[in-house]
């Protein structure tokens, strides 16, 4: 599970969240939804212990970044919108030297290698320099890593952004897999309603730094009235966003 | 699927415990980032050769302004002589008086390599033999050490003493014959001009510590101009992540650095080699020794400037920045490298507890024969606690935080 308390990040005298509070409940997967410029980003930075709150409180699995962020990060696995890979390694070697990283053994490193690259459909690039991947791929191979060490919590900062839609359709499907992130709390960051729609048990929308929705889709949709999940959502993000005072 | 039955959670999965391992983890880091370096050949090439070109001119401008310190080999050359060494004295006093002197031997092919520069076998009663009988072919073996400069002077000269023997019985025949002067003959002297173990040992102490200092400086350029690559493609966010602590995530970069740059040494490395065994051809004590101070000098200095390159790498916050500052270590590097190279002034002692600077300077001393290991090793010492220090720095500035603030 993921609590989120009162969270408060200031860069100089910019306020970029002010008191963001929600829950990630464990075992499913929980949508962060938001314009550019929301602050979605920076929340997952927080969460990924990159970045230092200046107020509140975050607990990753139980574990309190801000007491123990070493412990925090040996639970969470991290994928970002850009895969961040060593482009003359190959894909086998990226993940054992990630898998040691988290203090694996070489032989436990490459039987859970080769799970989950064939979950991933991975497998037959595993020996394939990371450079020569399709952008799809390679996004694969960075979810490959954040799964390595089996971590409870998986933090999906826009993983699909930049994708082609088919590239885009073939990581949602991944990720909709139990294989992949069932039985672990998924926070996903994104943009993209229909993404969030057909993946996200719950959604915690955030705008000019503070959350203005924190619902399951279909409760989003009944309280609005309006037709459509997408529609519910901009509604009330455009309200919310005539309301608030960007600091 | 919307999560709801998403209870079935994934297989057990085959993972040890994830113990807090820092040393696997910092491994595994440095591991990544050598590899990834060491692909990449063309950057090996421009990294391994630039120090050497650079070097040339700083060596060129170094000879022509010096010269390299030679002489005429002082003392005569030992020639040792196996056979009838009394029947011979008379003809061997003839071969080049003063510049050789001759002694008996059992076996002088062994006595050439052990206590003589030459030696040479001669047959029973050669004094009579010459004397007597001047149109017999006498067989006299010459033995030299040919790798031996001073062994192949030897040899030349016993050689052009018969020479020069033959050519006076010749002489002495004409002029029985027909009774007149007989000019126009020449006289073959060999003077060996060796470069002698002070000359070499300048050299050597010349070019060395430069060379080394010119290479560590190429780290700094190499391992900073890396770490901001990686940032601006993403990878760098990853290792944030990663359970090591930002000093321990510099140590490990700077780890792979180290490897990297170590590799990229390997011509560098052989010309020191080359030196070490120029040196201990020459006679020069301690050569082995030498060469041993001179790798560990190496590797301080390559940590304390891979350190350094992973602070600028970190601290720097683009790509012009960091040219910027690799610019400028690369200048003060090569105004270092030259000034050891030409300067004779005396240092004082606390001078070695500088880093970088101490460990060119007593290196210099070293090789020059007037310096102790004991101050390569403090200086050596000073230099790696530098780099320590350096960590400090470089782990704080490996902070996400830091890199939204600077970059956005």
């Amino acid at each position: 599970m993921i609590e989120v308390s009162g969270l408060v990040k200031r860069f100089g005298d910019t306020t970029i969240l002010t008191d963001i509070t929600f829950t990630a409940p464990a075992g499913s997967i929980t949508g962060l939804l938001g314009p550019n410029g929301a602050g979605k980003t920076t929340t997952m930075r927080v969460l990924a212990t990159l970045l230092h709150p200046d107020e509140g409180t975050v607990r990753i699995a139980g574990i309190d970044l801000a007491r123990d962020p070493m412990g925090a990060r040996r639970v969470i696995g991290l994928v970002t919108e850009e895969p961040g890979l060593h482009d003359r390694l190959t894909v086998r070697e990226q993940l054992v030297f990630a898998a040691r990283a988290y203090g694996m053994s070489s032989e436990g490193a490459r039987r859970r290698i080769d799970t989950i690259a064939e979950f991933l459909s991975l497998t037959k690039d595993l020996d394939t320099r990371a450079g020569t991947l399709s952008k799809g791929n390679r996004q694969k191979v960075s979810l490959c890593r954040a799964l390595v060490h089996d971590p409870p919590v998986l933090l999906l900062d826009e993983p699909t952004s930049g994708l082609d839609v088919v590239a885009a359709d073939g990581l949602e499907a991944l990720l909709a897999q139990d294989e992949i992130t069932g039985g672990k709390t998924v926070l996903l960051s994104t943009h993209r309603l229909d993404e969030a729609e057909r993946l996200a048990e719950k959604v915690v929308g955030i705008a000019a730094g503070r959350v203005v929705v924190d619902a399951r889709p279909e409760e989003l949709v009944a309280s609005s009235g309006a037709p459509s999940f997408r529609e519910a959502f901009v509604r009330l993000l455009g309200e919310a966003s005539l309301g608030a005072t960007p600091t | 699927m919307t999560g709801a039955d998403r209870s079935a959670g994934p297989q057990p999965a085959d993972l040890e415990t994830p113990a807090p391992r820092v040393g696997r983890e910092v491994w595994a880091i440095a591991s990544v980032e050598a590899l990834d370096g060491l692909r990449s050949r063309r950057q090996l090439a421009v990294r391994a050769v630039t120090p050497i070109i650079l070097f040339l001119c700083v060596l060129g401008i170094t000879l022509v302004l010096r010269g390299a310190d030679t002489r005429t080999h002082p003392e005569a050359y030992r020639v040792a002589v196996q056979g009838d060494y009394a029947g011979a004295r008379r003809t061997l006093d003839a071969l080049n008086p003063g510049r050789l002197t001759f002694f008996p031997a059992s076996d002088a092919k062994i006595a050439a390599v052990t206590d003589a520069d030459a030696g040479m076998a001669v047959p029973d009663r050669l004094d009579e033999v010459l004397e007597q009988g001047r149109d017999t072919v006498v067989p006299v073996q010459v033995f030299e050490v040919t790798v031996n400069p001073p062994s192949r002077a030897a040899a030349v000269l016993v050689r052009s003493g018969f020479s020069e023997l033959k050519k006076r019985q010749m002489v002495d025949r004409i002029q029985a014959v027909t009774g007149a002067d007989a000019n126009g003959f020449f006289t073959l002297d060999v003077v060996n001009v060796e470069r002698t173990e002070v000359g070499t040992r300048n050299l050597a102490s010349q070019v060395i510590p430069g060379l080394v200092l010119l290479q560590a400086a190429m780290l700094v350029a190499g391992t900073s101009n890396r770490l901001v690559s990686r940032r601006t493609r993403g990878l760098l966010m990853g290792q944030l992540v990663l359970p090591v602590t930002r000093r321990s995530l510099a140590l490990a970069k700077g780890l792979g650095e180290l490897v990297i740059g170590t590799v990229t040494a390997i011509p560098v490395i052989a010309v020191i080699l080359a030196f070490g065994v120029l040196t201990a051809s020459t006679g020069a004590a301690n050569a082995v020794a030498n060469l041993v101070v001179t790798a560990l000098s190496m590797l301080a200095l390559f940590a304390f400037t891979t350190a350094l390159g992973v602070v600028i790498g970190s601290a720097a916050r683009t790509q012009e920045q960091v040219s910027l500052a690799t610019g400028a270590a690369l200048i003060v590097a090569t105004l270092v490298a030259t000034t050891v190279a030409l300067a004779e002034i005396a240092r004082p002692a606390w001078f070695a507890l500088i880093p970088v600077v101490g460990t060119i300077s007593t290196l210099r001393d070293l090789l020059n024969g007037g310096g102790s290991v004991l101050a390569v090793l403090l200086a050596a010492t000073a230099t790696l606690a530098g780099a320590a220090l350096l960590l400090v720095p470089a782990g704080r500035s490996l902070d996400a935080e830091r890199m939204v603030m600077r970059n956005g």
